[in-house]
């Protein structure tokens, strides 16, 4: 599903965020990304999304090779990796309801298919009963959940997080844990870039740990890891 | 479906920003209406040089002695000249008649005779008097040719000064008018660049970003265009047409005919319409990189 081969990103000033990073992610996998603030992780998500491009190397998404994906044909290569951030990116003068539809709309589905799929999507993150709120009136969590709604309300195959529990407090997180667990099982593979070692400890899934831009571990039903 | 989208998308946004949207269209409506007020100063200079280039003529004095053939000669080729618009063959006694109209008082005592015959020469260009002047020059029973020599000379340049300063005006407006109202769209666009950044990240593709900013970039040109030119023909209604009747030698200035005033409109609603989409476009180009 993801593929990187000898991927090399350097960032202006010689600065090297990814260092000859290689491996691979098979379709339906949940996958923690770890590792200390600027090894890398998010770089790798921004390559998923093509967000940014490598330096060197190349970056497969479903199969295809980004680096020779036409500029034009990159919005339908998003359409298939949902995102979720930190901060929820949520946008503040519209509704829950029309913050997912949203992300329909603006991929042009038709108004049946969104007013089908967007109170679906929210009874399933749990916010059935309020979709008619701004996101200031709900508390992080439930932004949160909003935000992971927008992100998979379109059935992306993949779903990228950029430390989706860094704003959150534990019980909370486990919540959005749950939710992307959900996700996950529906076939969904999950990338997710993280610092919070109960959560990767109590998850035990695939851990790829970065460090200087390199993968300094990968281990199949892993915890954070020892020393950091 | 799409269209809809686009649409209501537009209409909700311009009520969601509404300061924004009012300063768009008032920054438009300005800038379009100092352009429009250059364009009628220019209509009016360029009514006020033609009105005197059409005055400039050249006149052939011919000799007393001349015969009636060279006088005919003369007249036909003159008129096969491709810059003479016109030839009219001046008699004597016309032009004895014509002075003592004008001048009664230093007429008596003078005879017919005593005027010389002449051909009065209309130009198509009055910039070409000179050149015909000199061809005519010494040609066969011409005792003299006259046509206001240095003070046309000057009259034209003063023109053409003036033309090209109101062309220079107007250009230089239309730049900065396209800059204020691509500035005013590029502010507005940053002001919702979060809003860019999402529907980039969930797939929406650049056009479909683009063209509710574009349509409403469209729209408040147009009312902002549609402002100035109601201010513009007002102002021609209430104020400038008018001025004629106390002044009536304005009259040929500013009597401004209907062709001419919609030419300016439609030169603002076009410059205003072009200007709004091409401004929130390029504006637009920055954000949608990523």
């Amino acid at each position: 599903m993801i593929k990187l081969i000898d991927v090399v990103k350097d960032y202006k000033g010689d600065i090297r965020a990814l260092d000859n990073v290689s491996l691979e992610v098979t379709k339906g996998e949940f996958v923690f990304i770890v590792g200390p603030s600027g090894s890398g992780k998010s770089t790798f998500l921004k390559l998923v999304t093509k967000e940014e491009d490598p330096t060197s190397g190349d970056v497969f998404v479903a199969g295809k090779n980004l680096g020779s994906l036409p500029r034009w044909r990159v919005p339908y290569l998003r359409r298939n990796v949902g995102c979720v951030f930190q901060d929820f990116k949520l946008l503040p003068n519209k509704t829950v309801f029309e913050n997912v539809a949203f992300g329909l709309e603006v991929i042009g589905r038709p108004r049946s298919v969104v007013q089908r799929q967007v109170p679906q999507i929210l009874e399933l993150v749990g916010l059935g009963e309020k979709l008619d709120r701004f996101p200031d009136e709900l508390s992080g969590g439930e932004q949160q959940r909003v935000s992971v709604a927008r992100a998979f309300v379109n059935r992306p195959l993949i779903l990228v997080a950029d430390e989706p529990t860094g704003n959150l407090d534990p019980a909370t997180s486990v919540g959005i844990m749950r939710l992307l667990d959900r996700i996950n099982k529906t076939g969904t593979t999950v990338v997710m870039a993280t610092h919070d070692h109960a959560i990767v400890d109590s998850m035990r899934r695939r851990v790829l740990q970065l460090e200087h831009g390199k993968v300094v571990r990968d281990q199949s039903r892993g915890i954070y890891g020892v020393g950091t | 479906m799409r269209l809809k989208y686009f649409f209501s998308e537009t209409v909700q946004n311009l009520r969601r920003n509404l300061l924004m949207t009012i300063a768009a269209v008032s920054t438009v409506a300005i800038s379009l209406l100092l352009l429009g007020g250059v364009q009628v100063l220019g209509i009016m200079v360029n009514r006020m040089t033609t009105d005197w280039e059409a005055k400039v003529e050249v006149n052939v004095f011919l000799l007393q002695d001349a015969t009636e053939n060279e006088t005919q000669a003369l007249q036909t080729e003159v008129s096969k000249m491709t810059e003479v618009e016109d030839v009219t063959y001046v008699s004597s006694r016309e032009a004895f008649l014509e002075f003592s109209a004008d001048y009664p008082e230093l007429a008596t005592g003078l005879t017919d005779s005593d005027l010389p015959a002449s051909l009065r020469i209309k130009l198509a260009d009055a910039n070409e008097a000179e050149e015909v002047a000199d061809r005519i020059e010494g040609a066969p029973g011409v005792d003299e040719v006259r046509f206001g020599g240095d003070i046309i000379k000057r009259l034209l340049q003063v023109n053409a000064l003036l033309r090209t300063v109101t062309l220079a005006m107007s250009v230089i407006l239309m730049i900065a008018a396209a800059g204020l109202i691509a500035n005013t769209i590029r502010l507005a666009i940053y002001a919702r660049r979060d809003e860019i950044g999402i529907m980039k990240l969930v797939g929406a593709t650049n056009w479909f970003i683009r063209i509710p900013f574009m349509l409403e970039g469209l729209f408040a040109a147009l009312v902002g265009a549609a402002v100035a030119v109601v201010v513009v023909l007002g102002g021609n209604w209430l104020l400038l047409s008018r001025l004629p009747e106390a002044f009536p030698f304005l009259a040929p200035v500013l009597d401004f005919s209907s062709g001419e005033l919609l030419t300016v409109a439609g030169l603002l609603v076009g410059v205003g319409g072009l200007v709004g989409l091409a401004g929130s476009s390029l504006a637009l180009r920055r954000f949608l990189e990523v």
